[in-house]
């Protein structure tokens, strides 16, 4: 129970931060302190904060994003580690646009631990697919000749071994 | 509309309208597609550069509306990569112009090939493994050579390349250029040829030099590194945490001295056939020690002293085969209350009847190897035991079987309870009688025992030998523990076999 103790006295501090579509919203310190860009700017900040604008993130990414930082506001302890490894994997399995506006927004804001687990969510998209599959999947255009592609096929040919 | 653009709605949820027009836009992609292979194709099979190149331009930002991954900031794509096998990462060069150099940037590059490094000259012939290597070091090569040089997190290589000295020396250049964290270098046993030395000379290059403040972990695996070098990097990398010396011929005296830089916590020297003496002081941030010797005739000197972190050890010498219990417990004296996880190698010990040990107040966990035709193996064992009254976990590791011999009967001793050891696990299990009775004991005695796990694969894999004989014995120890070992074991323990 020491997660849900931590989580109230915590919740008693609150920030006010603005998504570029100016929408404002309201959360917790410690989930917003996540974001090491916000952190900073509380820091400097201080208590005069009135509203964090966060020119780069829509209303629609952001709740998105503070969602994930409230979930992982606490330190997790043993028991609960796999609990919130299932969340996580719920949570990546977006369809892709958001999940590059969420990419894009954890970069911004500075979030390690999510860009991480964002950027493998990815890779995981990625592997064991041949390049035409990878194609498929993201819609990439294929703007090569087919000898440029023969040539750097060639040139690496290890890699399609 | 021809079927194969047709989206079937099902495959979508049509609750908002973003999502519909998503789906509009992808019919209107794919449409688009479709005429564009079919006018490439045209392009192809008369003149391609009759395309207007206007044209092209137009046409890829309309289809590219969708591929929403491209247009990723390059640090996060290489970030991607970088997830990537090396492999797979190169692939991707082929996806479209964006895509041409990303992974250049990948900051892992692991070479491990795998089981395929083991295939040494033995198994596939002389020239064959002469022309693998080449390969391999020609692979190696050529993506050191494209690589864009970013800062890399790890660089492993990992194959028996015999003589490249060159090359190799380029390698440790790049990654040390590149402010590598990770450097593993394992050229098998490979040291036996000189082939790959770090020496004072090497470190002091200036590209060498500016990677010794990123290296957090260096594994070298027959790399010739004398206790003078290893001294050096121990007080020239502040954030050298993990290192590894394995077969190298030049390690003659070791020692580890504490210094304002030492950040070492964990070192392990094994088959260094000639080191002489290990000393290890002021070492304040050891957590583990390991030191495993294949010599037999030669006595090595240890020391160690003041190392208040050190919880995790285990020293294997052959020198002493009537004492080794004792001296262990002598070389760790200042440290034995604090050690967490110990582990012996009794599987050349002498035996000897009802020795007294020291006690071992905080140790969770025992490793110990073992012969597996030792009839004495739980004799040797329950000495230890008494000594550590808080251990949680035992490890048994069974060394390989090399003798058609039929193993001595195992010798049961008196019952003794074990209140708080929750789990055993039995690496290199081979199904043989003493190993099931060594573990019907514990399932009988053990009255918090929580877990069993049962793992047939070797512990102690030496290079050059094929696992394949080895896979075949795996499965019939498997089978058997399963079948018959398995029924021994109450259903309140979570019995596992890997």
């Amino acid at each position: 129970m020491a997660s849900s103790t931590s989580g109230s006295s915590s919740s008693s501090k609150v920030v006010k931060i603005r998504s570029s579509d100016n929408e404002n919203f309201e959360v917790e310190e410690a989930a917003a302190a996540r974001s090491e860009t916000i952190k900073k700017l509380l820091e400097d900040v201080g208590d005069d904060a009135d509203v964090i604008p966060l020119p780069n993130v829509d209303a629609k990414t952001l709740v998105k994003v503070m969602e994930w930082c409230k979930k992982h506001m606490d330190d997790v302890d043993e028991l609960n580690k796999e609990e919130m490894k299932t969340w996580d994997a719920e949570f990546v399995d977006m369809d892709q646009s958001c999940l590059y506006n969420v990419l894009l927004a954890a970069n911004f804001l500075n979030i390690k631990e999510l860009l991480d687990q964002l950027t493998q969510k990815v890779a995981d998209m990625i592997k064991g697919k041949s390049p035409e599959e990878i194609r498929a999947t993201f819609n990439i255009k294929n703007d090569f000749t087919p000898e440029e592609e023969a040539e750097i096929r060639k040139q690496n040919a290890w890699a399609f071994e | 509309m021809t079927p194969s653009n047709f989206v079937a709605p099902t495959q979508f949820t049509m609750r908002h309208n973003i999502m519909k027009k998503k789906i509009m836009k992808k019919r209107i992609g794919k449409k688009r597609v479709h005429q564009k292979r079919i006018a490439k194709k045209r392009a192809h099979s008369t003149h391609r550069t009759f395309q207007p190149p206007v044209q092209q331009k137009e046409r890829s930002s309309v289809y590219n509306l969708d591929d929403k991954i491209s247009g990723l900031p390059e640090d996060i794509l290489g970030r991607i990569v970088s997830l990537l096998p090396l492999k797979e990462a190169a692939a991707t060069s082929t996806l479209s112009r964006r895509w041409r150099y990303v992974w250049t940037c990948t900051k892992n590059l692991n070479f491990d090939v795998g089981e395929e490094t083991l295939y040494g000259y033995y198994e596939i012939g002389e020239d064959r493994s002469k022309l693998a290597r080449i390969r391999y070091v020609q692979w190696v090569n050529n993506v050191v050579n494209q690589h864009a040089g970013v800062t890399i997190d790890r660089f492993l290589v990992c194959y028996d390349v015999g003589y490249f000295a060159f090359s190799i020396t380029r390698w440790i250049k790049f990654a040390m250029r590149n402010r590598v964290q990770i450097l593993e270098l394992n050229f098998l046993s490979t040291a036996r040829f000189e082939t790959c030395v770090i020496d004072r000379q090497l470190l002091s290059h200036r590209d060498v030099e500016v990677g010794l403040r990123s290296l957090k972990v260096l594994n070298l695996v027959g790399v010739n590194v004398d206790g003078e070098v290893i001294e050096y990097l121990l007080s020239n990398c502040p954030l050298l945490e993990r290192l590894q010396v394995i077969f190298s011929s030049r390690l003659i005296n070791l020692r580890v001295v504490g210094s304002p830089l030492l950040a070492l916590k964990h070192l392990e020297i094994r088959f260094c056939s000639l080191i002489q003496s290990i000393e290890i002081y002021d070492a304040e941030n050891l957590v583990s020690f390991y030191c495993h010797n294949l010599e037999i005739d030669r006595t090595i000197r240890l020391m160690i002293r003041n190392v208040p972190k050190l919880v995790d050890v285990y020293i294997h010498l052959y020198d002493d085969m009537f004492y080794y219990a004792y001296r262990v417990f002598t070389i760790f004296s200042c440290c034995l209350s604090q050690l967490q996880i110990l582990h012996l190698d009794l599987s050349n010990e002498s035996y000897m009847e009802n020795p007294v040990y020291p006690m071992l107040k905080n140790l969770k966990e025992l490793r110990v190897t073992l012969s597996p035709s030792d009839s004495l193996m739980l004799a040797r064992l329950l000495p230890f035991m008494k000594v550590s009254p808080y251990l949680q976990k035992l490890m048994l590791m069974i060394t390989k079987w090399y003798s058609d011999e039929e193993p001595e009967k195992f010798i049961k001793p008196a019952k003794c309870l074990h209140d708080n050891l929750k789990e055993l696990e039995v690496f290199g299990y081979g199904g043989r009688p003493n190993e099931d009775e060594l573990i019907v004991y514990y399932v009988e005695n053990a009255v918090s025992l929580e877990k069993i796990i049962v793992n047939p694969s070797l512990f102690d894999k030496v290079p050059y030998t094929s696992t394949k004989p080895v896979k075949a014995e795996q499965t019939i120890a498997r089978r058997h523990a399963i079948q018959h070992l398995q029924k021994k074991v109450p259903s309140t323990i979570d019995f596992r076999c890997l």
